[in-house]
């Protein structure tokens, strides 16, 4: 079962996303800041990351930052965000993440693309 | 109610009551930058949850919050006390709407009004933004001004900003060989004059897809704008022919633009990603060489390569480049595998390899471009006949309102009872249904109670039955189960202990709205926050407090003026301690205001026939000050909106001795005021004498009861109407239990012509209860009496017994 690591400071959002993603068949886990994140991480590194940007100690760029620079395996990451503008994009990708969504996000929208992400037919 | 609803109102409260606090902070520290970011952040969370619900009315006040705080926090509006207020006034309504969501399930329309106009004011702060709101198709507002005053040509037409639902109907017709006409209405400033109703006009226009109104220049503050004057473009998308347009707004013809819109022209803007470019016309179907795919999985794989494209095309250089190039070239390999082309893995992995060694993302560039330039073989054709080809890759972003309309989202329910959050990496806490735990006390009290029956059971094993080793088993059993029953107890007592500071942290709040509203300057010191009480005892505290500090506020603490000129400083001191004694929690509040005259309400009590000319004379000024908690004294000469009434003190005294607790005062004039309230620490068992009158059994709490004793007839005397006797040197007042219940049966004396009477300490001092006989005593989890019962003072509550009866509990102090 593919492990997925969702890493936001709201338990609300939190528990959105793994009422969607665990009735599809994934492992969810959560982790409510970067500091927590990194730590799960390098305990058992997870197969995708679903990232929030504003949170305390360390931000969602401060996670995916930290999270590359491991020597572990480097799973896709979505960064997830209010803005939808190019330079904020941006930004995510300069952190290390490879997909952005906007909140709020739609089940069916993680949902394809957790899906592809992961390579799942 | 479903679970994800009932944690977005628990988290939104958390949030609030840390927004409460963070602006309290504030007004100490303005400058503090890391309390504006924190602020700044807790706004955003409340704000990303709402999204994920239908409450128009909270979103619209939490956006209008979080670009206000946006703007403070990037130095463009100044933080001050009346942003601070609107902020607080704004939190208060989102708190009200929980409250309302939580009741009803739903907010009501009538809090629209509320809700715009809260909105508007925070908005009216932050002058660098401008508003803009949308209409017909009606979603939130936030836009920024698009000025759009001449014809644009389709290509520059904001057709971004469509719904995707809107965009894929506008397809459809343009597929079936129909015109979609884009169309901008600019009013001129007068036109409310003139007659004109523009709102009216656009909402009429024919076959209208989709609508919005935007504001032409930024809006004013809300005190210097001119109702009048009409600065609105509406832009509307309609499928209705040219002709009939032009008919509709025939009389305002050089105020509209009409445009047809080109999608082809849309469709070839460089924004557009390279597997785009390969769809020549819109709504032209490819073959795929593998299975046909769903148009979202398309649009989507589309969308995550051209992220991995522009990731690759970074070109900074960071320390975590090497990280970065293998996320993305896994990403690279998953789309390829969903899109039917496994084989490209070997390709891609390759080119990681190079990359990683030279340091460069220029050979997964290179493995791009070529797969690129290949012909269609993974190109995607939509299965259904949407046309989405052409209008959504246009923009890499995967914005929300991308995703696939077709389905309609309903919201999977999941079994998630309990959540598993952590307050800090150490501490772990779960979150529990009050109702579970209520549900686990009762069965725990009938364990305590049906237990007994135990040792009941072993006495009639050895009498009845004969069987004293069955006796002495049934015994050592019972004693097991009476430890594990207890200690069971005592755990969950523990569970339900909470601390006070539940309460006590709303105070800093009231005290500084109800100071300020009142002029006076109050400092409030709490102290033993951490003391802690059972749940429900906790939660009776709250309006009685609420009530002992408005008084404290309203009518002890004096005005500056009066304070300096009385020697005192002027601003007064309200202190609300707590503390544990034994089994009791003592919650004291002390101000240092002018206290309460005993001689005022000597005479008040006198007036309203409370005490009568011989209570008058008697009374020490101890408890004379005392009486202002019974109902209708006050010593306000002016009632106030506040209190004065000569209610809220007797308020605050029902509640308290609801839960068995006692409240006191101690006034010294011109010094102060003290009020102390005693609590039991839990609702713990008790020990209680069953007695019988009139052939029913009643209980009473063994900590009154000093003894029993049956007294000869002949020793009780009769003097006028009531009855005495003397025990052990003293005399002792005797009163019926059935003339103090209003039972007209007599007691019996028993066999030897002896009354049971049952001596009793109340306040100090000694009195005989005359009763039928006594029953013996049991442990008893006492209840107190809910519903219609409850204004009954004579009970204190019933216990359930082990035979399943009821028995009632007599409140001595009461009756007496």
């Amino acid at each position: 079962m593919k492990r997925i690591l969702i890493v936001d400071d709201a338990a609300t959002m939190r528990m959105y996303y793994r009422g969607i993603l665990e009735p599809a068949g994934y492992a969810v886990e959560e982790a409510f800041n970067g500091i927590e994140a990194l730590e799960k991480s390098l305990q058992e590194p997870f197969d995708l990351y679903v990232v929030d940007i504003n949170m305390p100690k360390l931000d969602g760029y401060g996670f995916l930052r930290s999270l590359r620079r491991e020597a572990i395996p480097q799973a896709p990451a979505i960064m997830v965000s209010v803005e939808s503008a190019a330079p904020d994009q941006t930004k995510a990708y300069l952190a290390g993440a490879n997909d952005y969504l906007v909140k709020p996000v739609k089940p069916a929208q993680l949902l394809t693309h957790v899906r592809i992400l992961l390579g799942e037919e | 109610m479903n679970a994800l609803l009932d944690q977005f109102i628990s988290e939104t409260r958390e949030v609030l009551q840390g927004i409460g606090n963070i602006l309290m902070q504030l007004e100490q520290a303005p400058g503090d930058a890391g309390l504006m970011a924190e602020l700044f952040r807790m706004v955003h969370t409340l704000k990303g949850n709402s999204g994920l619900f239908e409450f128009p009315e909270m979103t619209r006040v939490l956006h209008a919050s979080e670009d206000l705080m946006d703007a403070v926090k990037n130095g463009r509006t100044a933080y001050s006390q009346g942003l601070a207020d609107q902020l607080l006034d704004a939190m208060d309504f989102v708190g009200i709407l929980c409250d309302e969501i939580e009741s009803k399930g739903r907010i009501d329309a009538s809090h629209a009004g509320d809700s715009v106009r809260l909105a508007e004011d925070l908005r009216a702060l932050n002058v660098s933004r401008a508003a803009a709101a949308e209409t017909v198709a009606g979603s939130q507002t936030g836009a920024d001004v698009s000025s759009s005053a001449t014809m644009p040509a389709s290509a520059h037409l904001p057709l971004a900003d469509l719904p995707e639902a809107v965009r894929l109907k506008a397809l459809q017709h343009v597929m079936d060989g129909n015109a979609v006409h884009w169309i901008a209405y600019t009013p001129v400033k007068e036109c409310f004059f003139q007659g004109d109703d523009p709102f009216f006009t656009a909402r009429q226009t024919p076959d209208i897809l989709w609508g919005r109104i935007l504001s032409r220049e930024p809006w004013p503050p809300l005190a210097e704008l001119d109702a009048y004057r009409c600065v609105l473009e509406f832009q509307m998308l309609t499928i209705a022919p040219r002709k009939v347009l032009d008919e509709h707004f025939r009389y305002m013809p050089d105020q509209v633009s009409i445009v047809a819109v080109d999608w082809a022209a849309v469709n070839s803007s460089p924004a557009a990603t390279a597997p785009a470019e390969k769809n020549a016309a819109p709504g032209a179907p490819r073959q795929s060489a593998n299975s046909p795919m769903s148009g979202e999985d398309s649009t989507a794989i589309e969308a995550i390569l051209a992220a991995q494209r522009q990731i690759l095309a970074l070109d900074d250089n960071p320390a975590w480049l090497a990280g970065r190039l293998k996320s993305a070239a896994g990403v690279l390999v998953n789309c390829c595998k969903v899109s039917g082309d496994p084989n490209a893995q070997g390709g891609i992995e390759a080119a990681l390899q190079q990359a990683l060694d030279k340091g460069s993302s220029a050979p997964l560039l290179a493995w791009l471009a070529a797969r690129e330039s290949r012909p269609p073989a993974a190109a995607v054709a939509p299965s259904r006949d949407t046309g989405a080809n052409g209008g959504a890759p246009a923009i890499p972003v995967a914005a929300a309102p991308e995703s696939a309309a077709a389905t309609a989202d309903e919201f999977p329910m999941f079994a998630l009872q309990a959540d598993e959050t952590t307050v800090s990496p150490v501490s772990r806490s779960f979150r529990v249904d009050q109702a579970k735990i209520d549900r686990l006390m009762n069965l725990i009290g009938e364990t305590i109670v049906s237990k007994n029956a135990l040792s009941y059971l072993a006495k009639r094993a050895e009498d009845h039955f004969g069987a004293p080793e069955l006796s002495r088993e049934i015994n050592a059993q019972y004693a097991v189960i009476n430890r594990i029953a207890e200690e069971m107890q005592d755990t969950i007592m523990q569970v339900r202990m909470m601390p006070v500071s539940f309460v006590f942290q709303r105070f800093p709040r009231l005290v500084r709205d109800i100071s300020r509203k009142l002029g006076k300057e109050v400092k409030l010191l709490l102290e033993g926050e951490e003391t802690e009480a059972d749940k429900n005892i906790i939660e009776s505290l709250n309006a009685p407090l609420i009530h002992i500090i408005r008084n404290s506020l309203d009518h002890g603490i004096e005005t500056p003026e009066v304070r300096r000129a009385s020697g005192k400083a002027a601003s007064g001191t309200l202190t609300i301690r707590a503390a544990q004694e034994g089994d009791r929690v003592l919650i004291d509040i002390i101000d240092d205001g002018k206290g309460i005259d005993p001689d005022i309400i000597k005479r008040k009590a006198y007036e309203k026939g409370v005490i009568d000319a011989a209570t008058l004379e008697r009374i020490s000024d101890r408890e004379a000050v005392n009486l202002v908690l019974t109902a209708g004294i006050s010593t306000a000469e002016v009632v106030s909106d506040l209190s004065g009434r000569g209610v809220g003190l007797d308020v605050a005294r029902t509640a308290v001795r609801k839960v068995n607790g006692t409240i006191r005062l101690e006034s010294e004039v011109g010094k102060g005021t003290r009020i102390r309230i005693s609590l039991p620490l839990s609702m713990t068992v008790t020990q209680a004498m069953i007695v019988k009158s009139d052939g029913q059994l009643f209980g009473v709490p063994m900590d009154h009861v000093v003894e029993i004793v049956r007294v000869p007839c002949s020793a009780i005397r009769t003097f006028k109407h009531s009855q005495t006797t003397v025990l052990r040197g003293h005399i002792v007042a005797l009163k019926t239990l059935n003339a103090l219940l209003g039972l007209r049966a007599e007691p019996q004396a028993n066999a030897d012509d002896e009354m049971a009477v049952l001596v009793t300490r109340l306040d100090g001092e000694i009195m005989g209860l005359i009763v039928d006989d006594f029953r013996g005593t049991v442990d008893i989890i006492q209840k107190p009496l809910s519903g219609v019962l409850s204004g009954i003072a004579a009970y204190s509550g019933s216990a359930l017994m082990g035979d399943g009866s009821v028995l009632m509990v007599l409140n001595v102090k009461e009756i007496v």
